[in-house]
């Protein structure tokens, strides 16, 4: 492009200089056509030699008083003529054929003859003369007339160059016309193609841009949703824990106390799992809003994960940030109304304070809100709870249990310990019941009620029912008498998938007898899916299996149980038995319970005998089995000699 | 502005009234070589002014040294300013009609004298013009001054062998 407008300006250059030129060679050529006054030369000669005839042939007849001064005047005009035929483009003609230089020759001699002897000439000389110059007449005049055909010839030649010059400036005109045409072309192709190099670049521009601000959105979405709960739009963890970690670098001891709450909503997991996750998730967002709502002078607040919440609170006393979880407690615990039901939902919270005690490390913070958060939730009372230092100590000793009890199951620390049930009547035997003792090697022996709820939290209580089933099977099948053998059942252990496997396993594996073993379950178990437990319990009976309702009477006892629930025994809490004799109101209820049994046909256990007149009063009622302290305590399986001795 | 030109020509009227006034033209002496009329104030000889070579040289000589289309080589032309000769015979008028021996006559614009500083040549080369060397008198321009003057227009106004000039 840029070599094609460079070579188009230098044939522009050169065409311009060759056209000046020619046009300078015209002007040339003109300017000799104009001066071409040769002919004209010649003419005057004929005329002026004409005159000095004419004036010679006066004087010679003396006519008019012509002097020899007007001859002689007539003589000079003539040679200064003569004179000027010397010189340039007349002599170049005059010379140029032998006629014409004959008669020039012929001139010159007859005027220079004439100058010579005109002041001595007769008459007779002069006539003589006069007969010469006329007869140089036709010569002279056909010299003239040459002249002026060598002079239309020369102005055809010139015409006819002029006519090629204009050819050529014609062409060399159209050729700059071309070249100007073509430059024009090209300057609008330039500029169409700067245009679009333009449109282009703006296009490119526009879309880069574009780009950029789509990445710069997706940006913010990720950074966003990198920091922010999706479903409340609270900050999430990360963020959370940026936020607390940098509050508590910038706080000072006292004078902007941190303090962190963690909330956790009650039972979410059973509305979340009667009423639905929709529902629960837009449960979840209004608690979010009334915790945005409330606490206008908190940090911040965030969601954990699931119906978990913190919130951060900044430069207020011990007792305001109590004052401030009461509250949002009580606002988070007002009923909601989703799809037009109401929902009801309280919530605990645990606090921990970055001051009391001292505490810099987020993580440790943290850690104390959620034992005061465990503890609040554990609690039957108090729903908020304030992180205290013998909360850490209890913490770690429960740390260490839980540590403790997982290592006891595989280095086998758990006894077994057996306690009559025996026939009020007779006192014979009815059967054992198993108990489970933990042997701890630096605590002694730990009772069930401490470690089976940790085990039940540590999922390791199906494993340890397990192993207690297995051992109090294997030590049934010892005994020489066929008497019952009770084993207890925690409900998660119930629930377990596979449990009817499991006895049904152990049965066959230890061979005893399916109708020796009574599986004690607590009325706790029918409160959540009443259904499926009523099935595993008809599944268990059919294995010739009995069932007992272990602590009857302090759970949610009430009638539709023992209609509902497939059993074949009552064992009353040992709580009812305490006053029995010396109460009557509590002899009533006793008296209740054994002739509800009775009366339905089940065998009923009365627990917690001690005293003889426990004993003699319900024999009186009609009790068929007891058991306590009065007729034996739980004994290891070797003291369990009236089993053994043959 | 009506001012400037009225007093211009007062002036020049008052210059040529002294000139005329101060000094009337003589009688010629030698043989007349050029003959002035037409419409001239300062006359010698009824209507006309004459001047032999003597008066003319009288006038003040000027040479002009250039090329011309009737010599190969520079010549050297020695004459009178033909504006200092019109203002001499008090000359009015517009053109100057030139008269050649052989009764060529050639039209010279009255602005030509004022402007060009053409000269009536005498001599060429140091040398009178004779007859037959294009004298006694002739009208010669600075040709190489001016490139306008390298033109057949000024050629053609260059007469030579001039014995009369008419005013008109």
């Amino acid at each position: 492009m840029t070599r094609l407008l460079g070579i188009l300006i230098c044939m522009f250059i050169g065409a311009t200089v060759y056209m000046s030129s020619t046009v300078a060679q015209r002007q040339s050529v003109l300017r000799e056509v104009a001066h071409h006054n040769d002919t004209w030369a010649i003419s005057q000669t004929v005329s002026e030699f004409m005159r000095l005839e004419a004036q010679l042939a006066f004087y010679s007849l003396s006519l008019e008083e012509t002097s020899i001064d007007d001859v002689r005047l007539r003589l000079d005009i003539i040679i200064s003529r003569t004179i000027s035929f010397k010189e340039g483009t007349l002599k170049d003609f005059l010379e140029s054929k032998p006629f014409r230089k004959d008669t020039i020759t012929e001139l010159v001699s007859l005027i220079d003859e004439l100058d010579k002897n005109l002041d001595t000439m007769d008459v007779a000389q002069i006539e003589d003369i006069l007969v010469r110059m006329s007869a140089l007449n036709g010569p002279l005049t056909h010299l003239s007339a040459q002249s002026v055909q060598k002079s239309w010839e020369d102005i055809e030649g010139n015409l006819e160059a002029l006519e090629n010059l204009h050819l050529i400036y014609s062409l060399v005109v159209a050729f700059l016309i071309l070249c100007w045409g073509v430059l024009v072309i090209l300057v609008f192709r330039h500029n169409r193609l700067l245009k679009q190099a333009q449109k282009e670049a703006e296009g490119l521009n526009n879309s880069l841009s574009a780009a950029g601000q789509e990445l710069r959105e997706k940006n913010r979405r990720l950074e966003y949703l990198a920091h922010y709960d999706s479903l409340t739009k609270l900050p999430n963890r990360v963020l959370f824990w940026e936020e607390l970690e940098k509050a508590l670098k910038a706080s000072e001891p006292g004078a902007s106390s941190v303090t962190l709450l963690l909330l956790d909503l009650d039972d979410f997991k059973s509305i979340n799992d009667t009423m639905g996750h929709d529902l629960g998730d837009m449960l979840l967002d209004q608690v979010s809003a009334r915790m945005l709502k409330f606490g206008t002078d908190a940090q911040m607040f965030c969601r954990l994960g699931g119906d978990e919440f913190a919130c951060l609170l900044v430069g207020k006393t011990l007792d305001e940030s109590l004052a401030f979880a009461r509250g949002l407690a009580g606002w988070i615990a007002l009923p909601y109304k989703i799809f037009n039901r109401e929902i009801r939902i309280g919530c605990s919270v645990g606090l921990a304070n970055a001051d009391q005690p001292r505490c810099d490390d987020a993580q440790m913070l943290f850690k104390r809100a959620d034992i005061g958060l465990y503890r609040a939730k554990a609690s039957m009372q108090e729903r908020i709870c304030l992180f205290e230092d013998y909360m850490q100590a209890e913490f770690d000793d429960r740390q260490e249990l839980e540590h403790d009890l997982r290592l006891a199951v595989e280095r086998d620390e758990f006894e077994l310990v057996y306690q009559k049930q025996v026939e009020v009547m007779s006192l014979n035997v009815h059967g054992v019941e198993a108990l489970v003792r933990w042997n701890h090697p630096t605590r002694g022996q730990i009772s069930p009620a401490a470690f089976i709820p940790i085990a039940e939290e540590l999922g390791i209580i199906v494993e340890l029912g397990e192993v207690i089933l297995r051992r109090a099977c294997i030590e049934a099948t010892k005994w020489t008498k066929p008497i019952k053998i009770a084993v207890n059942l925690s409900p998660i252990q119930l629930q377990a998938p596979g449990i009817v496997g499991t006895v049904l396993e152990i049965l066959n594996e230890t061979g005893l007898d399916p109708a020796r073993l009574e599986l004690e379950i607590t009325e706790t178990v029918v409160l959540n899916d009443r259904n499926g437990v009523v099935d595993i319990l008809n599944d268990l009976r059919a294995l010739g299996v009995t069932i007992a309702i272990d602590d009857f009477g302090t759970g949610y006892s009430s009638l539709a149980v023992l209609r509902d629930i497939p059993f074949d025994t009552i064992k009353l809490d040992k709580a009812f038995v305490r006053d029995i004799a010396v109460s009557p109101e509590a002899e009533a209820l006793v008296k209740l319970v054994i002739d509800v049994g009775n009366h339905l046909g089940r065998t009923v256990i009365i627990e917690g005998i001690e005293t003889e007149a426990q004993h003699q009063c319900i024999r009186r009622m009609g009790c068929q089995v007891s058991q306590g302290f009065y007729f034996a305590r739980p004994v290891k399986a070797s003291m369990l000699d009236f089993l053994h001795v043959a | 502005m009506k001012l400037l030109p009225s007093l211009a020509a007062l002036l020049t009227g008052l210059m040529f009234a002294n000139m005329s006034l101060a000094e009337p033209l003589a009688k010629p002496v030698g043989d007349v070589v050029l003959t002035v009329s037409g419409n001239i104030s300062n006359t010698n000889d009824g209507e006309a002014a004459k001047f032999d070579r003597a008066m003319l040289e009288e006038i003040g000589m000027v040479d002009i040294s250039t090329n011309s289309p009737w010599y190969d080589e520079v010549k050297t032309f020695s004459g009178v300013p033909m504006k200092d000769l019109m203002e001499l015979v008090g000359a009015k008028g517009t053109t100057i009609n030139a008269v050649a021996l052989n009764d060529y006559e050639t039209e010279v614009p009255m602005s030509d004298a004022q402007e060009t500083g053409m000269i009536l040549a005498m001599k060429l080369d140091g040398q009178d013009m004779e007859v037959r060397d294009k004298g006694p008198i002739f009208l010669i321009y600075p040709y190489d001054s001016n490139p306008t003057f390298q033109n057949q227009a000024y050629y053609a106004r260059s007469a030579w062998q001039v014995t009369r000039l008419i005013v008109r």
